[in-house]
């Protein structure tokens, strides 16, 4: 689905509480497109088969460093 | 330029513990220059020259009496300013930050004070350190002594630009995505980013990022560098993410060489993107290195062209800190390029910060894998020598996986392009062998540039 002015307004309203006018939002609105387009490649790239070791979201290099 | 200004900080350091040059003498020679050189090149933010000279009187004072404190005593430094130094404004390089001042110093500048240095300036530098080029912010487009048309590179580039033309005998920076190896490699300096963990991030004001940032030192050649980090390293409780690490001397064994190490040279991506000339000047100092007894060989590159996609859904850690100020603050608050990345950065799903987490643990893995085939990584700090003001790429698309990996990088210059603009080589090692890669690198330095490189402006005072 693609981002439209509208839904961009409805979603910084809601995410962020405030309103923005037609200029900012439509300077936003390819920026915010590619931000998503991005997160979905993340979420594309292959990790393998799930498994304990590749499965924990620790990235906490004070606790990483001692492994 | 006089032999006092030219010198390195082991070069000035005995010539001032033997009373042959006077800390007043030398940090009035930096503040001299500052005054010449900063109306082209915009380095500094703030110097206070009244306090710099009270304190170069007062090292003076207590080695005249027989109280010298070690290298630093009465060596002229700046700081970056994104980091406390007590009654001084740190403005994080944004115009209504310009009257905040801490009541207390960072931890890396007590350690500074501690040994007596003097601290001159707080080094302008890329607005909130958002940004790889330290231009477009309200204290001015910080210009690279080498070619004043040209970036210095950041966000640190105050700090690299001052050093490299003198005007400070080194710097600290702070390092998120390559902030301090960037402007190292623009400008023709040393740029260190320790282990995670090593140098205590206790003073550096927000937006920070908790897992990438770091802090470390920016000096005119290898030596200086290990030099300084020898007094900031160690463990701070202040800083949640400080570690306790085992006290190196940092100084003692860059003399020691690289013959037997194993140096691997990851030639996909890393030299891909780089210019002919980024490629032939790094290609040579790694053939150098190999001369010297190093054991060198191309190595797999783990999948560091995930790093877009990993930054663009961690970065508003950062960005986090300043919505408020994004929403509800002045639009003076930011440049343009900035404030979108603080709203575009609030647009990442949960989903999205743990599939980053567990990518940055598949490379952090990968790495893993390779460093117990190589003692060390070597490669180009930057595709290309610094840019034009005018336009100017990704210029930390090379340095920020180290970043999130949190091992030690240091970029080294390895010689002057045929545009005249210096390259950098990046060293990089396994966690804690922060020594280790200051070796290395004073290796490649002793076997290309031979050390400091003047830029013709720096000559010119």
């Amino acid at each position: 689905m693609a981002l439209t002015m509208e839904s961009l307004r409805t979603m910084v309203h809601e995410f962020l509480g405030v309103e923005f006018d037609q200029e900012t939002l439509g300077r936003l609105l390819p920026l915010i497109e590619r931000q998503l387009e991005r997160m979905r490649e993340l979420q594309a790239i292959d990790l393998g088969p799930d498994e304990p070791r590749s499965m924990h979201y620790i990235n906490d290099l004070r606790l990483l460093h001692y492994e | 330029m006089s032999d006092v200004a030219r010198a390195t900080i082991h070069q000035l350091a005995p010539a001032i513990e033997r009373r042959e040059v006077s800390p007043v003498e030398a940090t009035r020679e930096v503040l001299d220059r500052i005054g010449a050189l900063d109306p082209q090149l915009h380095a500094f933010i703030t110097v206070w020259r009244e306090q710099a000279l009270a304190h170069a009187k007062r090292a003076e004072d207590e080695i005249s009496m027989g109280q010298y404190r070690g290298r630093l005593h009465g060596i002229p430094l700046g700081i970056k300013d994104n980091i406390a130094v007590a009654g001084w404004p740190t403005t994080c390089g944004s115009a209504p930050m310009t009257d905040q001042a801490t009541d207390y110093d960072a931890a890396v500048v007590e350690r500074f004070r501690a040994a007596g240095a003097v601290i001159v300036g707080k080094c302008n530098m890329h607005e909130w350190a958002m940004g790889g080029t330290s231009c477009g912010g309200p204290f001015g487009d910080v210009h690279n002594p080498w070619d004043v048309s040209r970036i210095p590179g950041g966000s640190s580039g105050g700090s690299a630009a001052a050093v490299n033309a003198s005007m400070i005998s080194g710097s600290v920076g702070t390092d998120g995505w390559g902030s301090i190896r960037v402007p190292a490699a623009y400008c023709g300096v040393v740029g260190v980013k320790p282990t995670y963990g090593l140098v205590s991030r206790f003073g550096e004001l927000p937006p920070t990022s908790s897992t990438t940032d770091h802090l470390g030192p920016i000096a005119k050649d290898v030596r200086d560098a290990a030099l300084m980090l020898n007094l900031l390293a160690g463990y701070d409780p202040r800083d949640p993410t400080s570690l306790h690490s085992t006290p190196a001397d940092y100084v003692r064994q860059i003399e020691a060489g690289v013959e037997g190490l194993r140096i691997g040279v990851p030639r996909e991506f890393f030299f891909d993107q780089a210019s002919e000339e980024v490629e032939t000047a790094v290609s040579s100092a790694i053939d150098a290195l190999a001369k010297l007894g190093a054991e060198v060989r191309d190595v797999p590159t783990p999948p560091v062209h995930y790093m877009p996609l990993l930054t663009s859904a961690t970065a508003n850690e950062s960005a986090g800190a300043l919505l408020p100020f994004a929403v509800r603050g002045p639009r003076s608050f930011f440049d343009q390029h900035i404030w979108d990345r603080v709203i575009t950065g609030q647009f990442v799903r949960v989903a999205d910060a743990l599939k980053a987490a567990r990518v940055r643990n598949m490379l952090r893995r990968e790495f893993a894998s390779l460093m117990d085939e190589v003692d060390l990584l070597a490669m180009p700090t930057t595709p290309t020598t610094a840019p034009p003001i005018a336009g100017h790429g990704d210029t930390t698309v090379l340095t920020v996986a180290f970043n999130y990996l949190g091992m030690p990088a240091v970029s080294v210059p390895c010689g002057v392009a045929n545009d005249g603009l210096p390259v950098g080589v990046m060293m990089v090692g396994r966690h804690w062998e922060d020594a280790v890669v200051l070796r290395a690198a004073y290796t490649v330095e002793q076997a290309t540039t031979g050390g400091y490189l003047t830029p013709p402006l720096a000559e010119s005072i």
